[in-house]
C-alpha cells in the first residue's frame, strides 16, 4: 500500500533486510516441517503460484543476486552453478553436490588453486552448449562494479587480480576490459575444465560458487543492466513473460533435460510470481485458502500469523524456524558519535528486548536475545559469549539503574558524549528502515531509552535506500540497524563483512578504534587458516571482543515462518538458503 | 481567431519549456545522491564515481538539461562494450532501477491512468450535473438538501479515507478478486476485466468529485435562470423543458468546461492516492514509487514535467473550445 | 487541499460595504442556521480537546509516549473487546508498541491543527497580500502576476509535496533551523503554503477588481487619497469577511491533506503520532482489531465535516446571496 510498508520482507541472503517482518534456520526448533516430497505421492504438471508484496525480484540477473531467497528460486528453476546446496531438508542440505560441475571441486597448492571440470550436454534455452567460456564470462561480470551492482564480492575479493591504489581492483570487467589480460590470467579454460587462482588460502571456496554471480553467462546473451529483465536460461524453466510490479510468467525450458540435471526435479508446467500485492491481500489468500496452489514469499503480518498458525487445519501448509539471520543493533563508534564504552553499556542494558520481540509476534515467531553475531547454526563456530545478556544486572525488559548507573560513569569517563545523550535538545540518533513495524519500535526504544534518561531520536530511511545511506560514513547516525546471516557454514563470512572495513558491511565504524589493527589482523590470520578447527577457535575469541566493545548490541536470533496452500506439495526448508527448497514444489491435483 | 492560436500554442511551448527547466533544477539541486543511493551493497567512492557516470550525473546540470532535451528528439545510448543499449526517441532517459527506457514505462503506466481518469471523468459529469440540476430545479425541497448533504460530504471527506473504507467494504463483501486486484488488463483483450478492476475506484473518484460540480452547476443554474433572455424566453411561452434544455444549460454549463478540463488534465498526471490504495499501476504510483522507494530520477522528472505539460495543454484546449461555446464571449 | 482547489468561483463574496451593523446582521443569521451553530459547537469540542490535550492526558493518567504493554498480549495485541476499550484506555490501546489510543488521538488532532491553522494563515495571508496588490495596481504586476500564477497552478502540487518534503527536511536541518518533526512541521507548511497562495490570490484578486469600480472607491481616489490609504482604509476592510470565509473553508482542507501525506509517509514520524500514520497502521489490523481504524476514521472525519459546515454557514451567514449548497 504505502511507500513505508512496501517490501515486507527483502531478505538479503545474508544482509537483511531493511524491513520488518520475519522469516528461517534450525539450531533445532522446526516448528511446522513437513515432509519432503515423497516420490510417489509428486504430481507433475499445473500452475505454481507465488504472491508477494515487492514489486520485483531484487535482482534477476545472477550477477546480482544477493538476496536468499532469490538465489534459492533462481537457482531451482533457472540458472546453474558449478555445485549447489543438496536439496534436501534438514542440516544434510548443507552439504554441496556438484550441478554444472561433475565433482564439488578440487583445491590445490594449499587452497589457492580450485578447478572444476564442466558436466557434457548442458544447454541454454536455444539449444546451445554451456561452455567453460560462458562460466569464465559470467564470473568476469561482477568486475563490471558500474553496471552488475549489488552482487557479492568474494570472487572480486579471492581472485589473484591486484588492486589498483584506490582499493578496486584493476580489472574493469568484460565491458570496459581494462585488465582483461589479467582476468584471464586468473580463470582459465582448458577444454571443460575451469581453474580458479586465487590470492589467498581459501578453504571454502567452493560455497562462495553457489552464489548464482559464478554462474554461466552467454556473452551474445548478456545486455548489460537489461540483462536484469531477461537472463538466459541454463535452467528447467525459461522467462515466458514478465512485467515489473505485475507478474512473472516462467514455462518450461525444453532445451533443458533431466539427464543433466541431478538438483532440480522440475513438476509444475507454469511457475506465475504475482508482484505488487498488499500485505493484507496476500494475508486474506492465505487465510482463505482461496488459491489453494498458491506459496507466499512473503511471511503474514502477526495478527494473521496468529491466526493462521491456531488452525489446525492448516497444519500441513505452515512452518516455523529459526532463520540464518542475526538482527541486532550496529553502534558507530566513530569519534562524535558513541566513542565511549560506558554509554554503549547503557543503551544495552536500557534495551527493551522483549518490547521489541512482541511486536514483531513474540517468542514464537520473532526469535530470542542472543548473545553473539554468529548464530548457532554455525556449530562449530558457534560459542556462547560471556557478559552482556549473560551479565547478572541485564533485564530483558530493560534495566534502567544499571543503566543510568552507567551513565553516571560516562559523565566523567566521557563527558562529551554523555552530554549529548543526555540533553533533550541533541539527543542520540538511531537508523532504522522506514516500515510499520519500525516505526513502532521507535516508540518501544524510546520509552525504554527515556525510562533511563537517555534522549532517542531516530531517522527513518525508504527501505531501498537504507543501507546505501548507513553505509555512508557521514549519513549514519549513532545506531543502525541491521541483519546478516552467514553466507555458507563459516563464520569467516560473518566476522570479515561485520567487523573489518574492507569486510562490506561494518556499520561499526570500529576502524577508528585503537585496537582496530590488531583485531584487523586477527581476522586476516583466520581467513587464511586451513584447519578448521583452530579457525573455529579464532572465530569464536573474534566475536568474543565485539560483543565486549559493543560494536553491536542486542543481538536476536530470529525466526522465520513460511505459509501455502493446501494444494502446494513437496515443501521443505532449504536449510543453507534460509527457504524454500524450490525445485521440489509441485501442485496436487 | 488564428492570431489567437497563434498566440496561445507559443505561450503553451513557452510555459512548458519553463516548467521542464524548473523540474530539472528543482531536482537536480536537492540533496539527493542518486549515485550513492543505487550504489549497492559493495559501496565505495570509485563505484560511486562510476555510477555517476552511468547515470550522466557527471556532467553540469546545463549540460545535464541539454541531454536530456536531445533525448527528446533523438535516440539516447547508454554503456558501453557488450552492456550497450539505447532509448529510441522521444526518450525521457533511463530508470537503473526498472532496467527499462522511461518512455516505455510511461507508455505501460499512461493506459491505466487514462482508465481511470476517462471513467470517472464520465462518471462524475453525470453525477454532478444532473445532481445540480435537480437541486436548482427543486430549490429548498428535499432533492436540494440531499444535494447539499451530498456536497459537504464529499468536499469533506479526504479521498484516501473514502477510498480506504470502500476498498475494505468490498474485500469484505468479497467484491475484490485478491490475486487479480488493481490487475491492468487491456478494455479491448478483455472488456470485463477491465470493468472489474476499474469500477471501484471510478465510484470512488466520481463521488468525490462529483459534489463540488453538483454545487456548480447549481448554483450556475440558478443564476442563469434570473438572467433577462431566459425570462424573455419564458415570457415566449416555451416550455421549461425546453427553456433548460436549449438556453440556460448551455449558459449555464459552458464555464463548468474550464474546470473539467483542468480537473481531467489533473487527474491524467496521475491519481496517487486512489491509484495507491488500489493498486492501480498508473502514472500515480510509477511517480510515487519513485520517489518513496528508490528515488529514481529520471522517473520523477518524467512524470512531473508530464503531469504539469498535461495541464497547460489542457489549459490551451479549455481556452479554445470556451471561445466558441459561451455566446457571451462569442459575442464579446 | 485537493478538493478546495476544484471550484473556485461560487466562493466569492459580495463583500458588504458597512462594516458594524453587517456584522451583527451576519451574526443574527448565524444563530439561526441550527446545522452551522451545531457544526460549530462540534468544531469547537474539538479544537478544546485539541488545545487542552496536555490538561486531559493527565487527569486520565496517560500519557501518548508511554507504551501499556500490560494492555497487551503475548502477540501485542490489545486485551479485550474493541480494540481494549477500557476505564485506563477510554479509546483503547494501539496494537504493537500499546500506546493510549485517546491520547494518540488528542495529540495528532494538536498537532493536524497546528499545521493546518498555520498554511491556512500563511497561504490565505499571502494570497491576500499578493491578490490585492495586483488586483489593485493590474498592468504589468498583475500581468506577470498572473503568469507566475497559472505557472504555478500547473505543477502536480500533491506529487512535488511528496517528492520535495524529504530532501527539504533534510536541507532545513543541514542548515541548523529545525530538527526532526520541527523540521517536517516547518517543511509541510512551507510546501502547503507555496502550492497554496497562487489559488487565493486569484480569488482575492477579482475580490479587489470588483471592489475597486465601487461607489466608495472611486470617491476615496477622486478625493486624492493615496493608493496605500486606499488599500489599507478602504479595501482591506471589505475583504475580512472573505478572509474569515476563506479561514474557515482552507483549514479543514489542510487537516485532511495533512492525514493524507502522512498516510502515505510524507510528515511527521514516529515516535510521535498524528491521524495519518495511525490510519496507515491501523489497515494492517481491520480484521483483527477493527476497533482501531475505526475510531480514527471516526475522529478525524467529524472534525473534517464539522468545521467545513461551519465554513459553509459562516459564509452564508456574511453573504445571503450565495447559496446554500
Amino acid at each position: 500500500m504505502s511507500g513505508s510498508k512496501m517490501a515486507r520482507r527483502h531478505l538479503s541472503r545474508r544482509l537483511i533486510a531493511t524491513t520488518a517482518a520475519t522469516a528461517l534456520m534450525a539450531a533445532g526448533a522446526l516448528v511446522g516441517m513437513t515432509s519432503g516430497a515423497n516420490a510417489a505421492s509428486v504430481q507433475k504438471g499445473g500452475t505454481l503460484y507465488f504472491v508477494t508484496n515487492q514489486q520485483q525480484f531484487n535482482h534477476m540477473d545472477p550477477s546480482r543476486n544477493y538476496t536468499g531467497r532469490d538465489i534459492a528460486f533462481f537457482n531451482s528453476y533457472l540458472y546453474r552453478n558449478l555445485v549447489s546446496y543438496k536439496p534436501v531438508k534438514g542440516s544434510a542440505g548443507s552439504s554441496l553436490v556438484p550441478d554444472l560441475a561433475t565433482n564439488t571441486g578440487v583445491p590445490s597448492k594449499a587452497a589457492k588453486v580450485w578447478t572444476f571440470t564442466l558436466r557434457q550436454g548442458i544447454t541454454w534455452e536455444d539449444g546451445s552448449a554451456v561452455t567453460c567460456a560462458d562460466v569464465q564470462y559470467g564470473v568476469s561480470r561482477a568486475f563490471a562494479t558500474d553496471v552488475i551492482t549489488d552482487g557479492p564480492q568474494y570472487l572480486v575479493g579471492a581472485l589473484n587480480i591486484p588492486l589498483a591504489s584506490d582499493g578496486s581492483s584493476v580489472y574493469k570487467g568484460p565491458y570496459k576490459k581494462t585488465g582483461q589480460a589479467l582476468y584471464d590470467k586468473a580463470v582459465t579454460c582448458k577444454g571443460n575444465t575451469i581453474t580458479f587462482n586465487l590470492n589467498r588460502s581459501f578453504a571454502d571456496f567452493n560455497y562462495a560458487l553457489t552464489y548464482p554471480a559464478a554462474s554461466p553467462v552467454k556473452k551474445s546473451k548478456d545486455s548489460g543492466d537489461k540483462y536484469d529483465l531477461r537472463p538466459y536460461s541454463d535452467g528447467p524453466y525459461k522467462i515466458g513473460a514478465y512485467k515489473l510490479g505485475d507478474e512473472l510468467h516462467l514455462v518450461r525450458n525444453t532445451a533443458w533435460k533431466q539427464s543433466s540435471d541431478t538438483v532440480r526435479t522440475p513438476y509444475p508446467d507454469d511457475i506465475v510470481v504475482r508482484f505488487g500485492l498488499s500485505p493484507d491481500v496476500i494475508d486474506q489468500i492465505m487465510l482463505d485458502n482461496s488459491i489453494p496452489n498458491t506459496v507466499d514469499l512473503d511471511s503474514l503480518q502477526p495478527a494473521a500469523l496468529r491466526t493462521f498458525f491456531a488452525d489446525s487445519s492448516k497444519a500441513g501448509q505452515r512452518l516455523n524456524v529459526f532463520d540464518p539471520y542475526v538482527r541486532y543493533a550496529a553502534i558507530n563508534v566513530s569519534p562524535g558519535h558513541l566513542d565511549c564504552l560506558d554509554v554503549r553499556k547503557a543503551l544495552f542494558f536500557a534495551y527493551n528486548t522483549q518490547g521489541l520481540i512482541d511486536l514483531s509476534g513474540g517468542s514464537v515467531f520473532y526469535g530470542q536475545p542472543g548473545d553473539n553475531p554468529i548464530k548457532p547454526v554455525l556449530g562449530l563456530d558457534y560459542a556462547p559469549t560471556t557478559g552482556n545478556i549473560h551479565d547478572p544486572a541485564y533485564n530483558i525488559n530493560g534495566n534502567p539503574d544499571k543503566a543510568k548507573a552507567l551513565l553516571a560513569q560516562a559523565k566523567t569517563s566521557c563527558p562529551a558524549t554523555y552530554e549529548r545523550a543526555t540533553n533533550p535538545d541533541k539527543g542520540l540518533y538511531y537508523d532504522l528502515p522506514k516500515s510499520a513495524t519500525q516505526q513502532k519500535a521507535s516508540v518501544i526504544i524510546q520509552t525504554a531509552m527515556a525510562a533511563a534518561g537517555i534522549v532517542m531520536k531516530f531517522n527513518f530511511i525508504p527501505p531501498g535506500q537504507y543501507y546505501a545511506t548507513v553505509q555512508d560514513v557521514t549519513k549514519q547516525g549513532d545506531l543502525s540497524r541491521a541483519g546478516w546471516g552467514a553466507d555458507w557454514a563459516n563464520a569467516s563470512t560473518v566476522v570479515y563483512p561485520l567487523f573489518v572495513k574492507e569486510g562490506g558491511f561494518d556499520m561499526s565504524q570500529n576502524w577508528n578504534e585503537a585496537s582496530y589493527p590488531a583485531y584487523k589482523a586477527a581476522v586476516t590470520a583466520a581467513l587464511n587458516m586451513t584447519n578448521r578447527t583452530q579457525q573455529a577457535a579464532a572465530w569464536k575469541k573474534l566475536a568474543q571482543t565485539a560483543m565486549d566493545n559493543y560494536w553491536v548490541i542486542s543481538p536476536i536470533f530470529s525466526k522465520g515462518q513460511e505459509v501455502w496452500g493446501s494444494k502446494v506439495g513437496g515443501v521443505y526448508f532449504w536449510e543453507p538458503q534460509g527457504t524454500f527448497g524450490f525445485g521440489q514444489l509441485y501442485v496436487k491435483a | 481567431m488564428l492570431k489567437f492560436l497563434a498566440k496561445r500554442l507559443t505561450a503553451t511551448v513557452v510555459v512548458i519549456g519553463l516548467i521542464s527547466i524548473s523540474v530539472f533544477l528543482i531536482f537536480s539541486y536537492l540533496p539527493m545522491d542518486p549515485a550513492a543511493l543505487t550504489c549497492g551493497k559493495a559501496c565505495n567512492p570509485v563505484v560511486i564515481a562510476a555510477n555517476r557516470h552511468r547515470l550522466g550525473l557527471d556532467v553540469s546540470v546545463p549540460v545535464q538539461y541539454g541531454r536530456f532535451v536531445k533525448g527528446l528528439f533523438v535516440d539516447r545510448t547508454w554503456g558501453e562494450g557488450a552492456a550497450k543499449f539505447s532509448c529510441p526517441a522521444p526518450g525521457f532517459g533511463y530508470s537503473f532501477n526498472r532496467h527499462e527506457c522511461v518512455t516505455q514505462l510511461i507508455k505501460e503506466a499512461f493506459p491505466v491512468t487514462f482508465s481511470l481518469a476517462i471513467g470517472s471523468f464520465i462518471l462524475w459529469m453525470l453525477l454532478g450535473i444532473s445532481f445540480g440540476i435537480v437541486a436548482a430545479r427543486k430549490q429548498g425541497k428535499w432533492q436540494d438538501k440531499a444535494a447539499t448533504a451530498f456536497v459537504v460530504a464529499g468536499v469533506s471527506l479526504p479521498v484516501f479515507v473514502t477510498a480506504l473504507l470502500t476498498l475494505l467494504a468490498a474485500s469484505k463483501l468479497g467484491l475484490v478478486n485478491p490475486i487479480e486486484f488493481g490487475r491492468w488488463v487491456s478494455p479491448f483483450t478483455d472488456p470485463i476485466g477491465w470493468l472489474k478492476t476499474f469500477y471501484l475506484p471510478w465510484i470512488v473518484l466520481a463521488l468525490f468529485s462529483s459534489a463540488s460540480y453538483t454545487r456548480f452547476t447549481r448554483s450556475n443554474v440558478i443564476e442563469t435562470s434570473s438572467e433577462d433572455y431566459i425570462r424573455t424566453a419564458r415570457a415566449k411561452g416555451l416550455s421549461e423543458k425546453v427553456i433548460l434544455r436549449k438556453h440556460t444549460l448551455r449558459a449555464a454549463l459552458a464555464p463548468l468546461l474550464t474546470l473539467a478540463g483542468i480537473d481531467f488534465a489533473v487527474l491524467l498526471g496521475g491519481a496517487i492516492f486512489t491509484e495507491t490504495i488500489f493498486n492501480l499501476p498508473g502514472l500515480g504510483r510509477l511517480s510515487i514509487n519513485a520517489v518513496l522507494t528508490d528515488y529514481d530520477l529520471p522517473v520523477i522528472l518524467a512524470t512531473t514535467m508530464l503531469a504539469a505539460t498535461l495541464v497547460v495543454v489542457m489549459n490551451l484546449i479549455v481556452d479554445v473550445l470556451y471561445a466558441y461555446l459561451d455566446p457571451r464571449v462569442r459575442v464579446g | 487541499m485537493s478538493q478546495l482547489a476544484a471550484t473556485g468561483e461560487e466562493l466569492l463574496i459580495d463583500a458588504p460595504v458597512i462594516q458594524r451593523t453587517q456584522r451583527q446582521i451576519a451574526w443574527g443569521r448565524f444563530k439561526r442556521n441550527k446545522v452551522g451553530v451545531l457544526a460549530g459547537c462540534v468544531a469547537l469540542f474539538f479544537v478544546a480537546l485539541a488545545i487542552l490535550a496536555p490538561l486531559i492526558t493527565r487527569l486520565l493518567g496517560v500519557n501518548p509516549t508511554d507504551t501499556y504493554p500490560k494492555a497487551l498480549d503475548p502477540y501485542a495485541m490489545p486485551i479485550g473487546k474493541f480494540g481494549g476499550i477500557s476505564m485506563a484506555h477510554p479509546l483503547g490501546v494501539e496494537p504493537g508498541a500499546g500506546r493510549d489510543l485517546l491520547s494518540l488521538m488528542l495529540y495528532g488532532s494538536r498537532l493536524s491543527f497546528s499545521i493546518g491553522a498555520l498554511a491556512s494563515v500563511v497561504t490565505i495571508g499571502a494570497g491576500l497580500l499578493i491578490g490585492v496588490t495586483v488586483g489593485y495596481f493590474r498592468g504589468w504586476i498583475d500581468a506577470v502576476m498572473g503568469r507566475i500564477i497559472d505557472f504555478l497552478l500547473s505543477f502536480p502540487s500533491t506529487f512535488l509535496i511528496i517528492a520535495l518534503s524529504l530532501p527539504m527536511t533534510q536541507r532545513i536541518e543541514a542548515m541548523g533551523i529545525a530538527r526532526d518533526n520541527n523540521a517536517r512541521v516547518i517543511v509541510l507548511v512551507i510546501v502547503f503554503s507555496f502550492f497554496g497562495w497562487p489559488y487565493w490570490a486569484r480569488l482575492f484578486r477579482s475580490q479587489t477588481f470588483s471592489l475597486r469600480e465601487r461607489d466608495f472607491v472611486m470617491a476615496a481616489q477622486a478625493l486624492g487619497a493615496s493608493s496605500r490609504r486606499i488599500v489599507t482604509k478602504e479595501l482591506l476592510p471589505n475583504l475580512w469577511p472573505t478572509v474569515i470565509v476563506f479561514l474557515s473553508l482552507s483549514l479543514p482542507g489542510f487537516l485532511g491533506a495533512e492525514a493524507a501525506f502522512s498516510f502515505l509517509g510524507v510528515g511527521v514520524q514516529a515516535p510521535a503520532s498524528d491521524f495519518g500514520l495511525v490510519l496507515s497502521d491501523s489497515i494492517n489490523f481491520w480484521r483483527n482489531d477493527p476497533t482501531y481504524l475505526i475510531i480514527p476514521t471516526v475522529y478525524l472525519l467529524v472534525i473534517v465535516l464539522a468545521l467545513n459546515l461551519l465554513g459553509d454557514a459562516i459564509r452564508d451567514a456574511l453573504d445571503p446571496k450565495a447559496s446554500p449548497s
